[in-house]
């Protein structure tokens, strides 16, 4: 069960930091430009998707815990400042808004 | 996201607002303790662990469990509950139905043995109404207290459990006003704390954090108002109205299959088979046991599995005591499956987060965390919106010393059962320990000249108590370092390793002091 959650948990924490590093209004109060390219459906998908693989393979109880982590992770994510992130949300963070500046 | 007139808007903030000022320092002190209960298990053999090679319940048992039974009063065979210690140590606890004097209720009266599992030796026998002696049932009064704590604030039953039940509808309370007053609540998903340290900085901070653990804040309010009220009010409501007040009947009809008395003697068919035929049902561990009817053609063994990898629902196989036979899966409630018993089921475990082992603890303890934070951001934002005001500008101080007391007294309290095991009651010991923590951190709160200078001193106090445990833990006789490497205990080590990486962040940590201190400024 661990390993497919990890590897859902990871999924959607590439989503959520993609979601984060693009988000207009998050980019407006830090006044960040906007960025060219979000697709917020399709990253929304990525985020949610695991969650439904997971209750497939791993069960309630892996749905569970994949949703703990991931609003968790979510708020780490978004609680971090734009350049100022650190660790893993960071580097996701930092990749992805260089990617769509 | 919600439309709500100014009107409704402005009662709903009145609502979500005095109602978190009302009941928010309660309901920190309860969410910070059930985030250490989370960890209930690591917390018993960090402080009162032995080594053991596998679970107690999972080496045979049989022969200890007949031998004990040979060494109670026969009438104290009824019922026998069996469940792991913190060592290599099983409790079994022989008792039957009397009322207990204390109470004036039905209790029960018995035997309680604990013993090593694996050689039989019995190390403590205490007999009488077992309950009201925590000693006698808990190898750990540290993680005891912290459970009291969480599940009844140190009150008496009833009435903790009760004002508990209260808390966790006022938390739903401020999860449903704080939903529907919060109208972007999508758009501001990854809105961070804007910078400055202003008043909007605040709210975001409050927001953010409500926001992402809004699903899980319900679910552990419900969960826990539901467990507080099942028992003080729920139970003797329904015995009252659906079984005439019979308590008896109204246990039997929701968790015993009914069993056709038969008093002839009949010896326990191989306990140790049982227990392997279940195991072999269910792949959770086993966590309890229990015989009713020893010696009985009547018996009944019912053994209780931790949920299977996946699963969420623990799971109780029933046998026939005597042939030894399966006689099938106990449903949560009642005598069949329901959708009503597989609820009443999921309470459990959602709210004590450990149906997937250390991974969905992890991740509790961690949305435990988040809750703290939301309930002290909130309590935060309220007064700084009223900064200046003499009686707001004491609450935020009083919140403060809540905020950073409660930890402060939750690790007295573990130097207290460290420094009285050794020589006294740690059951005594352990909150007294709190009290007297909690005393020093309002003596430290109250002489402190600002709010800005409050944080530095208590980051040091925290790391200086984080960083003793281990220390003391060792010299008051605990498993060593070696000893933990070497017999595979990972709970004592990893406890000690997180406490003093603790301790060092707190004494490394004071940026945000100054932060602290421009808020008090303003």
């Amino acid at each position: 069960m661990l390993p497919v959650v990890l590897a859902a948990t990871a999924i959607s924490t590439a989503a959520l930091g993609h979601l984060a590093s693009t988000d207009p209004k998050r980019r407006r109060v830090f006044h960040l430009p906007a960025p060219r390219r979000r697709h917020a459906g399709a990253a929304w998908a990525a985020t949610l998707a695991p969650g439904a693989i997971v209750a497939v393979v791993s069960g309630a109880g892996g749905l569970f815990v994949w949703l703990g982590a991931v609003s968790v992770i979510g708020w780490a994510l978004a609680s971090a400042r734009p350049r100022r992130a650190t660790g893993l949300g960071g580097m996701v963070e930092r990749f992805l808004t260089q990617t769509h500046e | 996201m919600s439309r709500l007139s100014q009107a409704q808007l402005r009662r709903l903030t009145a609502i979500h607002g005095w109602s978190g000022i009302t009941l928010g320092l309660l309901l920190y002190t309860v969410i910070a303790t059930g985030t250490a209960a989370v960890f209930g298990g690591e917390i018993g053999r960090w402080s009162a662990g032995g080594i053991r090679a596998a679970d107690p319940l999972e080496v045979p048992i049989d022969a200890r469990i007949r031998a004990a039974a040979t060494q109670v009063d026969p009438s104290h065979l009824d019922d026998i509950a069996i469940w792991a210690g913190e060592g290599r140590d099983i409790y079994a606890f022989f008792h039957t139905q009397a009322e207990n004097p204390g109470t004036g209720a039905p209790d029960d009266l018995g035997t309680i043995l604990r013993l090593d599992a694996t050689s039989g030796e019995v190390f403590e026998r205490n007999e009488g109404f077992i309950w009201d002696q925590p000693a006698a049932w808990d190898g750990s009064a540290l993680r005891r207290f912290l459970v009291d704590l969480h599940v009844q604030l140190y009150m008496p039953t009833p009435w903790g459990l009760i004002v508990t039940g209260i808390l966790g509808l006022a938390m739903m309370a401020a999860v449903i006003s704080g939903l529907l007053m919060h109208r972007h609540l999508l758009r501001d998903l990854f809105v961070a704390e804007r910078p400055g340290w202003r008043l909007v900085s605040a709210r975001d901070r409050h927001v953010l954090a409500a926001s992402w653990s809004l699903p899980f804040a319900f679910v552990l309010a419900f969960t826990g108002s539901f467990l507080s009220f099942a028992s003080t009010v729920g139970f003797p409501l329904l015995a009252s109205i659906a079984f005439g007040g019979d308590d008896e009947a109204m246990s039997a009809a929701l968790f015993e299959p009914p069993v056709a008395e038969d008093a002839t003697p009949a010896p326990l068919a191989d306990l140790d088979a049982i227990l392997a035929d279940s195991r072999a049902r269910a792949p959770g561990h086993v966590t309890f046991v229990e015989i009713a009817r020893f010696g009985r053609a009547d018996a009944r063994v019912h053994v209780w599995h931790d949920p299977a990898a996946g699963g969420v629902l623990y799971v109780t196989n029933l046998y026939d005591g005597a042939a030894g036979t399966f006689l099938g899966r106990q449903p949560q409630v009642g005598a069949a499956p329901s959708v009503g018993g597989t609820l009443y089921g999921l309470m459990y475990p959602l709210h004590f987060g450990h149906f997937a082992g250390i991974a969905s603890r992890i991740v509790w303890g961690a949305l435990g965390v988040a809750l703290c934070f939301v309930t002290l951001s909130g309590l935060h934002l309220w007064t700084r919106r009223r900064a200046g005001a003499a009686v707001w500008d004491g609450f935020a101080r009083s919140v403060d010393i809540v905020a950073w007391g409660l930890p402060l007294a939750m690790l007295a309290a573990a130097w207290g059962f460290l420094l009285s095991v050794p020589a006294a009651d740690p059951f005594v010991w352990t909150p007294r320990s709190f009290v007297a923590g909690a005393a020093a951190a309002i003596i430290v709160g109250i002489a402190a000249p600002d709010r800005g200078s409050l944080l530095p001193r208590y980051r040091r106090l925290l790391g200086m108590a984080c960083l003793g445990l281990p220390i003391l833990r060792l010299a008051a006789g605990g498993m060593s370092w070696a000893d933990a490497i070497l017999h595979r205990q990972p709970d004592v080590l990893t406890v000690d390793i997180l406490l003093l990486l603790a301790g060092i962040w707190f004494l490394r940590r004071r940026r945000r002091a100054g932060r602290l201190a421009l808020e008090a400024a303003e």
